[in-house]
């Protein structure tokens, strides 16, 4: 536990604890919107590479429906 | 057959570069002000009067916009009287998905929605973005898990970016 008086940063891995990742926060502030989006169109075409691999893999994920169970 | 790759910053431009006036709104628009979210499409208020209609359909014939969710051989695409509507156009381009909304939560459209929007350069172009604030307002009191955990990003967001 740190002492009453101990003003040190918390660690990274603490301020990950609410709803929202600080440090990300933190990193993304500081850049131009056009750098937010692409830091987003990343994400996204890995979602979508994530999304082409199970289809490939496994041609009825594409057809069932989100949250669907399997029979 | 695996999709082609996607830059929903280059639709944004290009979507700005056809002379349509519309403005960003949703989780892209949260994104480039900040906010830690990711999103796989770009939603759109657009202003929906037979000239920018007219705007916005030549621009989507040139990204061979088309609605998703269609079964395979089914292609539909977005008409004039549709964009002139308040609906929801849930739409595929070349470059990425594309939603294009005639209004949004308590009927806000775009001239609503403009005195509340701010400018941003993307890839050259001005874009319109409504502001994180309205952002925020528009998803308080939402009933949905996603909806309010997207209400305390935004929320977070604002109160460390300080000011608005």
């Amino acid at each position: 536990m740190a002492a009453p008086d101990d003003h040190s940063e918390p660690s990274s891995e603490s301020r990950r604890t609410g709803v929202v990742d600080e440090t990300l926060l933190d990193m993304l502030l500081p850049l131009t919107p056009e750098e937010r989006l692409r830091l987003n169109d990343r994400m996204a075409l890995m979602i979508q590479e994530l999304r082409d691999g199970f289809a490939a893999a496994e041609p009825d994920h594409a057809a069932r429906p989100p949250g669907g169970q399997r029979g | 057959m695996a999709s082609p790759p996607q830059s929903l910053t280059t639709l944004l431009a290009r979507l700005a570069a056809s002379g349509a006036d519309f403005l960003l709104v949703g989780g892209l628009a949260a994104v480039a002000q900040g906010a830690p979210l990711s999103t796989i499409d770009v939603d759109v208020v657009h202003r929906r009067d037979a000239d920018n209609v007219g705007k916005l359909l030549a621009f989507l014939e040139s990204v061979d916009a088309r609605y998703r969710g269609r079964p395979a051989g089914q292609v539909l695409r977005p008409t004039r009287e549709a964009l002139l509507g308040a609906g929801h156009q849930l739409l595929v381009t070349d470059l990425g998905p594309l939603d294009l909304l005639g209004a949004i939560e308590g009927g806000r459209d775009y001239p609503s929605l403009l005195p509340e929007a701010v400018t941003v350069s993307v890839e050259g172009m001005l874009v319109r973005v409504v502001r994180l604030e309205t952002l925020a307002e528009l998803k308080r009191g939402a009933v949905d898990a996603k909806g309010r955990l997207t209400f305390a990003i935004l929320e977070e967001t604002i109160n460390r970016r300080g000011g608005p």
